[in-house]
């Protein structure tokens, strides 16, 4: 059990229920850690007060939903965020990755609730910069053509989501965190480094990365 | 007239494990693997006009020979299964006591076998098969406490006496 990975003996101990949880955190530190790891698991299935739609390519917006209207719209939503990840973080960047090593989009496209997202990081840099990653050899993207490439998205999936040097509204970092946890699968997860999600401020400065890669053999 | 029936047997597919044994399986039977399907789709192995024995085989590096015949094995019970919906699945109720019964016989096996079964489901991106394995497996843990645990996958306890007991009054606050 042990030599499993951690996303693995996370999903095994979602099944836990309270008492058995209990004990499995008391069996090793490692164990301890991957329960206490945020979003705490019992809450794991509490936190879909958010969901993001998207209208078109450039667009994204926070959408915040009441309790009431929960359920309906985080159906109607959680589609359109799977569609986010492919066109929003992986198609354009793949797509353009022959000619440039790293994709960006203006911050001024996305939103948070009815307020533009400038607004809301206040000394906000001007962009979502993505980063390119050494196992998509612009080369061999190229040889296997544009054509190919394409299709290839379809079935491409984004296994991590990376967040670092974020320094950020601590309710939007926290809302955006958890709703990818609710709305994307279980292969995918989320990292966030240098975060301190309890000390954020909105006046600080905002860096988001995102990286993203086929999954290959 | 009397026209010559085209008989059109199933599309196979080559998998090699990492101890270099090629498997050929059904491309019906695989595509239950993201990950292999995906490759497929990839690589345009597909095209009809390529015969079996010309085919590229599939490399599949974290899996070896034996745990790849399970996969096939599951894959082949599980080529009917409707397609899973991953929205209404994540909004279920998490459960372990509903393993269909096959499963629960196919994966009454050794820890290492069952261990090396998620690693590879997990790889080869099988959501039924890994979300069978993860059931099996809390359905070890249920029930036991601590030490039962450590000691039923052998794991050495790396708690200081003072962490444990600290632990074991978190527990009784937790259940109250």
């Amino acid at each position: 059990l042990y030599d499993l990975p951690d996303e693995i003996l996370r999903e095994i101990f979602v099944l836990l229920p309270r008492h058995d949880l209990n004990s499995i955190r008391g069996a090793s530190r490692r164990f301890y850690s991957i329960v206490h790891r945020k979003p705490p698991i019992r809450k794991k299935r509490e936190v879909d007060q958010i969901a993001i739609a998207m209208t078109d390519e450039d667009e994204l917006h926070m959408v915040f939903v009441s309790v009431e209207e929960r359920k309906t719209v985080v159906k109607s939503y959680s589609k359109s965020y799977r569609t986010i990840i492919h066109k929003l973080f992986f198609k354009p960047r793949i797509q353009r990755a022959l000619r440039y090593s790293t994709q960006s989009y203006p911050i001024t496209s996305l939103r948070h609730g009815q307020k533009h997202i400038e607004n809301v990081f206040k000394q906000s840099k001007s962009e979502l910069e993505y980063c390119n990653k050494s196992e998509l050899d612009p080369i061999q993207l190229e040889n296997k053509g544009r054509r190919d490439l394409n299709e290839s998205l379809h079935d491409a999936t984004l296994t991590k989501l990376t967040l670092y040097e974020l320094i950020i509204d601590s309710d939007f970092l926290r809302s955006l965190y958890y709703s990818i946890r609710v709305n994307t699968c279980v292969k995918q997860t989320v990292e966030l480094f240098n975060c301190d999600i309890s000390r954020v401020s909105r006046k600080q400065s905002v860096y988001f990365q995102v990286h993203c890669y086929i999954r290959r053999i | 007239f009397l026209f010559p029936i085209k008989m059109t047997s199933p599309r196979m597919i080559k998998l090699t494990s990492n101890d270099d044994k090629t498997f050929e399986v059904e491309r019906d039977v695989i595509k239950q693997s993201v990950t292999v399907n995906t490759l497929i789709t990839d690589l345009n192995m597909d095209d009809e006009d390529v015969s079996v024995e010309n085919q590229m085989a599939i490399p599949l590096p974290n899996v070896d020979a034996a745990t790849l015949e399970m996969v096939i094995t599951w894959c082949k019970q599980h080529r009917e299964d409707p397609p899973r919906n991953e929205e209404e699945e994540e909004k279920k109720e998490k459960r372990t006591d509903d393993i269909p019964e096959w499963d629960k016989t196919f994966l009454d096996v050794e820890q290492s076998v069952l261990f090396a079964l998620i690693l590879a489901a997990n790889y080869m991106d099988i959501k039924g098969l890994l979300d069978n394995c993860c059931k099996t497996v809390a359905n070890m843990i249920k029930g036991k406490t601590p030490d039962e645990i450590r000691k039923h996958f052998n794991i050495k306890n790396d708690f200081t006496p003072e962490e444990e007991e600290q632990i074991r009054k978190e527990n009784a606050w937790c259940e109250d």
